[in-house]
């Protein structure tokens, strides 16, 4: 047991398991006892689920909803979250029946009215297996339905996805859970499934190994907490010097500093660029063309919200709706000038959760 | 470090769009060159003369303003070439070179680069700087080449909107003419097919949204048309005389003196058409797109603050019967 | 109160640091609607600046006696007198210069240089001060105010100090030959700008010139014009609130008429 350095930069207390290279289940697993809601959801909990889609967040605080809550949908997010990976994707043409089990048994267990399976349209292969879902003989009632959504970042994004698939908004500082809907990640789904099937815990998860400078780009299965390195070599190494190596998606994940460090139970994907890819756009001055405004999915304006962090106005920050923004990075990506508006909105939360203090 | 070599570690996203500023602004530069053709056919060689002074002096003052102000270059995005030739479009082609300088060195200068530079300017620098040049060389602002008589003799003529004026009695030029821009007026804006083909470069490039210069146009269209009685033919006149298409697609539509949301550049496109139409039909001036322009880059940080779009999911706060705010 | 100067400080603070048009901003009226020809600006500047003198003595002989709560009325009473008398006499003896003045020459009376000037000095300080502020300020006044208009004719007009009999004519019939301003070498080959002459070129001007007194007064470490609160405020060197700690609106708060 000791400090091992995360991702993020954070250092956390860790154990170090050496491992047998045998694989073996231990004989004390064995699939839980599920009779009543509060039964299901000690077991999630005691599977260690987190949100797999990228988010992290435990699963059994989002489905222990209070009754008052009126929650009648459940929205299964199979819409991959960020270009480059492609695990859920898997996840629905490999763990297919997994997948049916789960959404019949959430259904069932925590009585939602509705579920809706959203995906993408560019893989009509999974629109197929996800129809077969849909459409099965136990869905009497024609409960269970599945959407097409348009390929277009970020779709996978928790409060798109509810507006898509129910038509709902999630209001400013609110949860799905105050419209009505439970989203959950058509990954996390399937998990549920199997657990409850075998027993075994959150100990071993996929991911998308890709980018420009990895030799053999694939989605693998690997024990949590293992080594970016390893699952590096793994993939047949470096096919070019890499220049950038990230955790998670291009959009919204995290550039690390090193291979050294261990994967975590979010992490869906690796990515590393080679130098043409990483190279950094120059910046210069904004010239108020209004693209980031016309690509924020939250239609808040950048533009706007840089100037007033600028003067440090926490009310003008306030009534932009800062908070709101969740740092998807299609603000950047449209801008043309180059400008790191991200770090913007960060450094602009900052500046109004401390004058707002004052 | 992998291997000992270093890594790039910055803050998402990881991926750009291949845009840049200076290939916006060269989209618009080529947008501009077939009317700098047209306009060339048109009033002879020294169209490039001019066009060439307020280019190399925009530039020129772009450069030492921001080394005298101390601030990073930025001729290279090529905004001072875009204003330098819309400035030499809104000038007739006689206009002695060094008012044309005076002109260009005016809106590089005190309308841009004094607010701020490139993105900061309250309004567009071309229209001040043209407005400007009508107040301070009024004769020289009013003294109209005929086309195609560069070949031979120049001869001056009246504008087609100054003739529906009534301030001169020359005959109009035909519709034909008009389209193809055979007629008196400033450098850049008498060939409407040039502008038109140019506009619609724009729009497919991306570069500028349609709704600016159909609200403008439009809303002088229907103007017209029902102050002209619905005669479609003064209406056609009104559509291509003047610098209305040449406002429409390449003035009114610059960044940073345009709203940004859909909704609110539709009404800054109405304010400018209603602009344009009332200094037209009452006012002495037979041209109003440059100062309805004006006008309406003033007023749109107001029209943005009055419209500014509701951050996603916000919920209108229901008032009770005393009219507190639940 | 602001700390007693010298009498040399309290005149040479007029010209630069706390010039009444470019530093505090006061009578800004004339000032773009005078300035379209240099002898037009200088005949209001020194016009202004014996109304300002007088009623600085007048205002600060009476401080005394007059009660606070109705020196307003009191201060336009006098300056109010003096700008008669002025009046009058320019309309005597300087006649093209009242007609070119207009109606500005009797807003003398509401020129904010004036009534700041008394209400934030004289009030408060001995004769001779008073005086010598009026003549600093009157100077700053003048010179800026020809500053101004010689940019606005040279550029606008192409003429300096065109219709210079107006004033001369003072001193006698014919004085310096005849001498009525020149027009500049180069208006034959380049036309003014008109623009100078307009509105639009006066407010231009006006910036430019008052940026230019922000930088020399910077030099100076006198802190720039800012763009609020008590550092803007005109009175602010003689703010009594200021020199506390405190600003207006605090005491406003407490019911005060200020």
């Amino acid at each position: 047991m000791g400090d091992v350095k995360l991702p993020n930069g954070v250092m956390s207390k860790a154990v170090t398991i050496e491992s047998d290279g045998e694989m073996r289940l231990w004989e004390g697993i064995e699939p839980p006892k599920v009779e009543t809601k509060e039964d299901f959801i000690k077991a999630v909990r005691a599977s260690g689920l987190v949100g797999l889609g990228g988010a992290g967040f435990p699963t059994h605080i989002k489905l222990n909803f209070p009754a008052d809550k009126n929650i009648d949908t459940l929205i299964i997010n199979a819409a991959e979250c960020e270009p480059y990976i492609t695990v859920d994707y898997r996840e629905c043409m490999e763990n297919s029946w997994d997948i049916l089990s789960s959404v019949y048994t959430l259904k069932d267990i925590l009585g939602f009215k509705r579920v809706v399976i959203a995906a993408e349209d560019n893989k009509p292969e999974a629109f197929k297996v996800l129809k077969n879902i849909a459409d099965h003989k136990d869905d009497v009632d024609d409960e269970v339905q599945l959407m097409i959504l348009e390929s277009k970042y970020p779709q996978g994004a928790e409060k798109m996805m509810v507006q898509s698939a129910t038509g709902r908004r999630v209001p400013p500082g609110k949860l799905p859970a105050d419209v009505g809907c439970v989203v959950l990640n058509v990954t996390s789904a399937a998990f549920i499934a199997r657990y409850l099937k075998t027993g075994k815990p959150l100990v071993s998860r996929s991911l998308t190994v890709d980018g420009s400078a990895i030799a053999n780009p694939k989605n693998v299965r690997v024990p949590i907490g293992t080594n970016i390195s390893d699952i590096i070599d793994f993939c047949g190494g470096f096919k070019t010097e890499p220049c950038k190596i990230l955790t998670g998606g291009p959009m919204m994940g995290l550039a690390i500093v090193g291979t050294d460090l261990p994967v975590l139970k979010q992490n869906n994907a690796i990515l590393a660029f080679s130098k043409d890819d990483a190279v950094l756009k120059p910046e210069t001055d904004c010239i108020r063309c209004g693209r980031c405004a016309i690509a924020c999915p939250m239609s808040l304006m950048p533009t706007n919200i840089v100037r007033a962090a600028k003067a440090k106005d926490p009310e003008a920050l306030k009534q932009l709706g800062i908070t709101v923004c969740m740092e998807c990075g299609s603000c950047a990506f449209a801008c043309p000038a180059g400008k790191p508006l991200v770090q913007h909105m960060r450094l602009a939360k900052a500046i109004l959760r401390e004058e707002g203090n004052k | 470090m992998v291997d000992g070599k270093k890594l790039v570690v910055s803050a998402s996203p990881h991926l750009r769009t291949k845009d840049t500023t200076q290939r916006i602004m060269l989209d618009v530069v080529i947008a501009l060159i077939p009317a700098l053709i047209a306009a060339v056919v048109l009033f002879g060689p020294r169209v490039l003369a001019v066009t060439a002074t307020t280019v190399i002096t925009a530039v020129l003052s772009e450069f030492a303003a921001r080394k005298v102000m101390k601030r990073h270059n930025t001729i290279q995005d090529l905004s001072a070439v875009v204003t330098g030739l819309i400035l030499a479009f809104n000038l007739p082609v006689s206009i002695p070179l060094w008012m044309a300088a005076i002109g260009s060195f005016f809106a590089i200068v005190v309308v841009k680069q004094m607010f701020g530079g490139i993105g900061q300017n309250f309004a567009n620098p071309a229209i001040v700087a043209r407005i400007v040049l009508l107040l301070s060389f009024g004769q020289a602002m009013g003294n109209w080449t005929a086309p195609l008589s560069w070949k031979t003799d120049a001869v001056s003529t009246a504008t087609p909107l100054a003739i529906i004026g009534g301030e001169s009695t020359e005959a109009l030029p035909s519709l034909l003419d008009m389209f193809l821009g055979i007629r008196g007026g400033c450098i850049g804006e008498t060939c409407s097919l040039a502008l038109i083909v140019g506009g619609i470069y724009l729009m497919a490039r991306k570069v500028i949204s349609y709704k600016i210069p159909v609200a403008f146009i439009g809303t002088v269209a229907v103007i017209m048309l029902i102050a002209g009685k619905f005669d479609l033919e003064f209406l056609a006149y009104e559509l291509m005389g003047g610098g209305l298409l040449l406002g429409a697609f390449f003035m009114a539509t610059d960044y940073s003196t345009s709203p940004i949301k859909s909704n609110a550049k539709i009404v800054f496109g109405v304010g400018c058409g209603l602009l344009t139409c009332v200094i037209r039909l009452f006012a002495s001036l037979p041209e109003g797109v440059s100062f309805a322009i004006l006008i309406m880059n003033l007023l749109v940080p107001h029209i943005e603050t009055i419209m500014a779009p509701k951050p996603f999911g916000t919920v209108k706060e229901k008032k009770t019967k005393e009219g507190e705010a639940k | 109160m602001a700390e007693k100067k010298s009498l040399g400080k309290e005149f040479t603070k007029g010209l630069i640091a706390e010039n009444p048009v470019f530093r505090l901003v006061l009578g800004t009226c004339p000032t773009l609607a005078v300035t379209t020809s240099v002898v037009n600006a200088l005949g209001m500047g020194v016009s202004a600046m014996i109304v300002l003198v007088c009623s600085n003595i007048v205002i600060s002989l009476l401080r005394k006696v007059i009660p606070s709560k109705v020196r307003i009325p009191a201060y336009i009473v006098v300056i109010a007198s003096f700008v008669t008398i002025v009046q009058m006499i320019v309309k005597a003896f300087v006649p093209a210069l009242d007609a070119a003045l207009g109606v500005f020459l009797p807003l003398i009376v509401v020129n904010c240089i004036i009534l700041g000037r008394a209400e934030a000095f004289a009030g408060k300080n001995s004769v001779i001060a008073s005086a010598v502020d009026g003549l600093g300020m009157g100077v700053g006044f003048t010179v800026a105010l020809c500053l101004m208009a010689s940019v606005r004719e040279i550029l606008g007009a192409g003429t300096f100090l065109a219709g210079a009999q107006n004033l001369l004519v003072l001193f006698g019939d014919n004085v310096l030959g005849g001498f009525n301003g020149f027009t500049l070498p180069w208006t034959e080959y380049l036309t003014p700008m008109t623009v100078f002459i307009l509105a639009p070129g006066g407010f231009l001007t006006f910036g430019l010139l008052m940026a230019c007194a922000n930088k020399l007064a910077e030099k100076k470490g006198k802190p720039k014009a800012g763009l609020g609160g008590c550092q803007a405020c005109p009175m602010a060197k003689n703010c009594a609130l200021l020199a506390e700690g405190k600003e207006c609106k605090e005491e406003k708060k407490e019911g005060e008429t200020a």
